[in-house]
């Protein structure tokens, strides 16, 4: 007797993503009664347009492990996190944990960060759009209230604070640069991606930037974010920071 | 804001058209080729914004518009995601496609998306649930769907109706339209060893809204019979443009897809695909010119 | 007193904010670069792999294979081999830890 389809959806499902693949009872075909090679198309289907979609996400994080290993890799994780919906623009989000936690690769400890910063990219490409402010509208705020002004940050905007140099890594690879003149033990980098425009850009930021630029986007002044940010770094050179955040088109709107 | 209502006015013509490849943004854009329309995946421009937007936009000011959804698992057990539904409203909402279609498949199960067309069995109780997706997908977007014949690779013992009267019966039920994708008559023929030339015969021809074609990958079971896969990755065979020419003889004139997802070639690679379908479309028009 | 840090730092920060607003707005590349904020250009041949992740969904199957199970082995060949990190490279650290298991 054949099971019920019920019973069927899930035996079929099951066997897609497991390690065996045995056929689902209440399958069959002409030429084959056990119809292994033709299940297995399915498998085969699932399994490379998935690991075909992490590679095009995580084309870095490819480069550094090696092709066959990165495959591998992806296959472990699409078993372990396989795709919650049919919005796969999602998908892969949660590689950078991922990677975080695996063991074999606890020897590349920059892969998971590297990993953020290619997934940072994505939801920057991908986000709304929104017409910065150009500089002549900023200037036009009353000078009176400036600190007391609370900003509205470009909706592609994300940031990253690595303990590895994570930007000159992703950018060696991308372009085939030297890697041996990376300076692994330099310290780390504070990156900020936005896509003002079509592109997305990727820059390297002075240090303490990271938490400045999370506080200005939660509607902390820009007085107190000044403060914030000195009180974590001496150094902090506000009109530097805020040139640059301008230039990059990460300002939006603002209200005070 | 762009000016939509234009775009209602421009149907989607009996003519080839092809489906819409980021690689090609570019070129199309330049060029603005002679060339009917095209289609994309819904799924593909889900995302709040961006170039995937920004692009189609721009295409869609010069050019008939076909969506066309994988993710929806209409042929699924289970209840269809009531979110995913909506994205698929907000972008049938927001390009005004001229035709929306799915297939009779199925994807997600539980709570897992296996980003793949997934058979089903054909009998009484598989049709009573993707009729009620269907209704449930036309009422969402308030339109009529267009459903696709898929490529399968095996057969469901619990299966006994076939899947011609199936889809008779969905249209019959749903007042849906079909899509027949030719590729996968001749890939499921093959694969299942029934005649495809008998199939077109028995096929709904006055329900097809829009046709299909693409190229298939070959392979072989364990049997050492020939098995065929639906991997849209090259030009098609012969015997797929044979087919074609089948059902166009048959009096069908529908707008007709060159799918070519993977190995993507050069612009002009493809745009070749679709002029030759639409000589197989012309001299079809100029026959029955000859014959009045 | 107090008030007049208050005073100071709001008269700083404005200024700031309106020389920063300046230097945006010129063309000047000089004082882009003394802005500390490095430009990154990885970004042009990104460009083409946001095709394929943009674009990825499809109704098509694949005639590529995907060989599963024993065959791979937790070695990696890429670029991470020529990187030093105070753990060591990358699949030296990888075959070590295989022999151990």
């Amino acid at each position: 007797m054949s099971p019920l389809p019920s019973d069927m959806e899930e035996s079929f499902a099951r066997s897609l993503l497991d390690q065996e693949g045995v056929v689902p009872d209440g399958l069959t075909s002409y030429s084959e009664p056990v119809p292994q090679t033709r299940f297995n198309i399915y498998r085969n289907n699932v399994h490379v347009s998935l690991i075909d979609m992490m590679a095009a996400k995580f084309p870095v994080v490819l480069k550094l492990v090696g092709e066959e290993f990165f495959r591998g890799l992806a296959r472990v994780y699409i078993r372990a996190e396989p795709p919650k919906s049919a919005l796969t623009l999602e998908y892969g989000a949660g590689f950078p944990g991922f990677l975080e936690d695996f063991e074999h690769v606890q020897d590349v400890p920059y892969l998971a960060d590297v990993a953020r910063l290619e997934w940072l990219r994505l939801e920057a490409y991908n986000a709304a759009d929104r017409e910065p402010l150009s500089p002549e509208e900023l200037a036009l705020i009353d000078h009176d209230r400036l600190g007391e002004t609370r900003f509205q940050l470009h909706p592609s905007l994300r940031t990253l604070r690595s303990d590895y140099p994570v930007m000159s890594i992703w950018e060696a690879n991308m372009q085939d640069g030297d890697l041996s003149e990376i300076d692994m033990a330099g310290g780390g980098e504070e990156v900020l991606i936005v896509r003002p425009g079509l592109d997305v850009e990727i820059l390297k930021m002075p240090s303490a930037s990271c938490d400045f630029v999370r506080d200005l986007g939660s509607g902390i002044s820009l007085h107190e974010a000044n403060a914030r940010a000195l009180d974590a770094n001496e150094g902090f050179d506000l009109q530097l920071v805020l040139s640059g955040l301008i230039r990059c088109g990460v300002f939006t709107g603002f209200s005070n | 804001m762009t000016d939509i209502s234009s775009w209602l006015e421009k149907p989607i013509p009996a003519r080839a058209g092809v489906g819409l490849k980021p690689e090609h943004f570019a070129a199309i854009l330049e060029t603005l080729p002679d060339i009917g329309w095209f289609e994309v995946h819904a799924e593909n421009y889900m995302g709040a914004g961006g170039p995937p937007h920004h692009y189609l936009s721009r295409i869609r000011e010069h050019y008939p518009l076909s969506v066309h959804g994988v993710g929806l698992s209409i042929g699924g057990e289970g209840r269809l995601d009531t979110d995913h539904l909506a994205r698929v409203k907000k972008v049938v909402d927001r390009y005004q496609p001229g035709l929306f279609s799915e297939h009779l498949a199925w994807s997600s199960h539980d709570d897992v998306f296996y980003n793949d067309l997934l058979p089903l069995p054909y009998n009484e109780e598989t049709l009573a649930t993707v009729v009620a997706h269907i209704d449930q997908v036309q009422d969402a977007i308030g339109r009529q769907m267009l459903l696709e014949n898929p490529a399968t690779y095996v057969v469901y013992k619990s299966s006994d109706m076939e899947e011609v009267d199936f889809l008779r019966e969905v249209v019959a039920r749903t007042g849906c339209g079909l899509l027949l994708d030719v590729n996968n008559v001749f890939v499921a023929g093959t694969n299942h060893d029934y005649s495809p030339q008998a199939y077109l015969d028995a096929f709904p021809m006055e329900h097809v809204g829009e046709i299909h074609l693409a190229g298939h990958a070959e392979s072989v079971d364990d049997a050492g019979k020939a098995v065929l896969i639906d991997a849209h990755d090259r030009a098609l065979v012969d015997q797929v443009w044979a087919l074609f020419e089948r059902v166009v003889s048959k009096g069908v004139r529908v707008p007709t897809l060159i799918e070519w997802d993977n190995d993507v070639p050069e612009w002009e690679r493809l745009f070749e695909e679709a002029k030759k379908a639409d000589k197989i479309l012309e001299a079809a028009h100029r026959d029955v010119a000859i014959a009045v | 007193m107090e008030n007049s840090v208050k005073k100071t730092s709001a008269l700083v920060v404005a200024g700031a904010f309106a020389a920063a607003a300046g230097m945006a707005g010129s063309a000047d590349t000089a004082s882009a670069a003394k802005e500390g904020f490095e430009k990154c250009y990885g970004i042009s041949k990104a460009g083409q792999n946001d095709c394929a992740a943009a674009g990825g969904q499809s109704c098509a199957g694949t005639s590529t294979v995907d060989y599963d199970g024993e065959a791979w082995k937790y070695v990696k060949t890429g670029t991470c081999t020529a990187m030093e990190t105070p753990k060591g490279k990358g699949s030296l650290e990888a075959i070590k830890a295989e022999k151990k298991g």
